[in-house]
């Protein structure tokens, strides 16, 4: 029990020392105001643009999901980035303690971060459009962003891990965040992608997702939960994939030496 | 002979590459090839001017970074094959003020790195305060964020994390930069108090004074290569003469000066005017033997000052490296 509360509190500590949404009002801003306006452009604009409101739906709860890469991309995604402008990234390649570890710590809160504002966005659209599902579709729903936000955010490590050998890793962020906003599908069908690109969706994070969510927003719950697992799949293998390679790059660290470089 | 660190023919490069076409535009030589043990317990200094590679020595010992060439050994583990054994007994404390969490308080800090330790839970409060204690971090404090902190007490954190996990090995690179002199005393007692632990450690620094004071052993380092090796006594010894004497008079004459450079106990002089007085810096081993015929000579020359001081590890380290002190 100790174990697990010293655990959950260095994750908050971890989360609490890199995050750039510290206080109160930086938070309510990037984490709530921003993306309720965000939401709300996309939504009014869905809404207007499709011919029928059912359509409208998918997009609006897909378009709630894809706030999760806020988190993701600059909570997640400048981890590393933030260790080495703090001068700390010596000691998370020095500590003894499973890599594994200690990614995960970093990475927790950041996850439940993301659903929160997730939720937030869904609350949001459900109020606003004054939505009514059954309660299980609701279930289905936050289950669904849960999965989502986990494979998201292990998408995030990815791309944070190379934070252990560049500072320059603003732009790279910002490329995979226009990646994952373009193949997720949230806003227009994947297969109107041109050149075959759909495929490109199948291995990045949220695509399995946004149709999760068509599908359970249109009652098909089961299929909904079918093809979330894909998405949980994809996670996986970003979090193992970003496992070994931070090794490999922390390994590059040592040999490059520009660890304390910011 | 325990030996707690064992360096051989170790070199560093470091490979600066063009950022557009990733061709390497030059490579620095950083460690050009040293070889040193350290035995347990012991106080080790590394000194030298910039960019000596100091920094670089300690980092390849920390596991921070590998060696182009060499061998580096930490209490028996090769840095290359065992690092995670290394990195268990070890930890280092850069001096200044980053390599902590700015968001974070000092108790905060603490807890993070005692977690990142697996210090036990049990132990691990009490360990916090003492460390605290230790370092001298006043408790009103603790709890402030560390952004809100003076530098010195950014480097009392760093001395108190770098202990949390006990390490048998402590690094120190220049773990007294930028602190008050009350500071910087209290730092080097505290490190006295470490030795008495038990604990072996290296420690960097540009404060002759400090070395001396604190080093059972040091080494000199220029250019990636090591210059001298010993005691501080040894330097000394080595390197200088034991005392030099300083006399300041109104004038002196040629006939003075070679009869003074003849003299049995003179083993080096040097000559200087400053403000309109002659200031004569006299190096011998044996001070009263020398005073005494200097007197001799200058009988009739009204002597205004004199002053005898025992050769420190600064006039090593000046003798060594005086005159061609580039950066790099
Ligand atoms: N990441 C790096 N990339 C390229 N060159 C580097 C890097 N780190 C150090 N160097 C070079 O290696 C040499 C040794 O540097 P090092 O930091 O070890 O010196 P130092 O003795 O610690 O100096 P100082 O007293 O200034 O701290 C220097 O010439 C430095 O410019
Ligand atoms: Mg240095």
């Amino acid at each position: 029990m100790r174990r697990i509360a010293a655990f959950l509190r260095n994750s908050w500590l971890a989360f609490k020392g890199v995050s750039l949404w510290l206080n109160p009002q930086a938070y309510l801003t990037e984490k709530i105001v921003n993306p309720m306006f965000r939401l709300l452009f996309y939504a009014f604009l869905l809404a207007y643009g499709y011919k029928t409101m059912e359509n409208a739906t998918v997009y609006i709860f897909a378009n709630a999901m894809l706030l999760s890469t806020i988190s993701a991309f600059n909570g997640v995604g400048i981890i590393y980035f933030s260790e080495r402008h703090q001068g700390t990234l010596i000691y998370t390649i020095m500590t003894p303690k499973s890599k594994f570890v200690v990614i995960f710590q970093k990475v927790l809160f950041h996850i439940l971060d993301a659903l929160i504002t997730v939720t937030i966005g869904m609350l949001l659209a459900v109020v606003i459009f004054n939505f009514k599902f059954a309660g299980n579709i609701y279930a289905a729903l936050l289950l669904i962003s849960i999965l989502g936000t986990v494979s998201v955010s292990a998408f995030g490590i990815f791309v944070s891990s190379f934070g252990l050998l560049t500072r320059d890793i603003n732009m790279l962020l910002s490329i995979a965040e226009s990646v994952v906003f373009l193949f997720s599908g949230a806003n227009f069908p994947i297969k109107r992608l041109p050149f075959g690109l759909g495929f490109v969706s199948q291995i990045l994070p949220l695509s399995h997702t946004v149709l999760a969510i068509r599908s359970v927003v249109r009652g098909n719950i089961w299929s909904g939960l079918k093809l979330s697992y894909m998405e949980i799949v994809v996670g996986l293998v970003y979090f193992v994939l970003s496992f070994f390679f931070i090794r490999f790059l922390e390994h590059q660290a040592r040999v490059q030496g520009n660890s304390d470089l910011y | 002979m325990n030996v707690a660190i064992d360096i051989h023919e170790l070199r560093r490069d470091y490979v600066i590459r063009s950022i557009l076409s990733n061709k390497i535009k030059r490579v620095v030589k950083a460690l050009n090839g040293i070889s040193f043990k350290v035995k347990k317990g012991e106080i080790f200094g590394i000194l030298g001017p910039n960019g000596a590679g100091k920094t670089t020595t300690v980092k390849i010992l920390s596991t921070l970074l590998l060696p182009t060439s060499g061998t580096a050994k930490v209490l028996g583990y090769d840095v290359e094959k065992h690092p995670i054994e290394i990195r268990k007994r070890i930890n280092l404390v850069m001096g200044g003020e980053r390599n902590l969490y700015q968001r974070l308080s000092t108790l905060e800090n603490m807890e993070y790195f005692a977690e990142l330790y697996d210090v036990p839970l049990k132990i691990r409060k009490k360990r916090i305060y003492d460390l605290l204690e230790l370092a001298g971090l006043q408790e009103e404090r603790w709890r402030d964020k560390v952004e809100t902190y003076s530098k010195g007490m950014k480097q009392r954190l760093q001395i108190a994390r770098g202990l949390i996990n006990d390490p048998d090995f402590l690094f120190l690179d220049e773990p007294t930069i930028g602190l008050d002199p009350i500071g910087a005393r209290e730092l080097r007692n505290i490190v006295k108090k470490l030795k008495r632990m038990g604990k072996t450690i290296i420690f960097t620094t540009h404060y002759m004074q400090e070395a001396d004071e604190l080093c059972d052993r040091i080494a000199i380092l220029d250019k990636g290569r090591i210059i001298t090796i010993g005691t501080p006594t040894d330097l000394k010894k080595m390197h200088t003469e034991k005392f030099q004497i300083e006399l300041i008079l109104s004038f002196i004459t040629h006939e003075h000066i070679e009869r003074l450079q003849n003299l049995k106990y003179v083993n080096h002089m040097r000559t200087k005017e400053l403000e309109k007085n002659i200031h004569l810096f006299i190096d011998t081993q044996a001070c009263s033997e020398a005073v005494e015929s200097v007197f001799n000579v200058l009988h009739g020359i009204p002597i205004q000052d004199v002053s005898i001081k025992k050769s420190t590890l600064e006039d090593v380290y000046v003798k060594l490296l005086g005159g061609e002190h580039n950066q790099s």
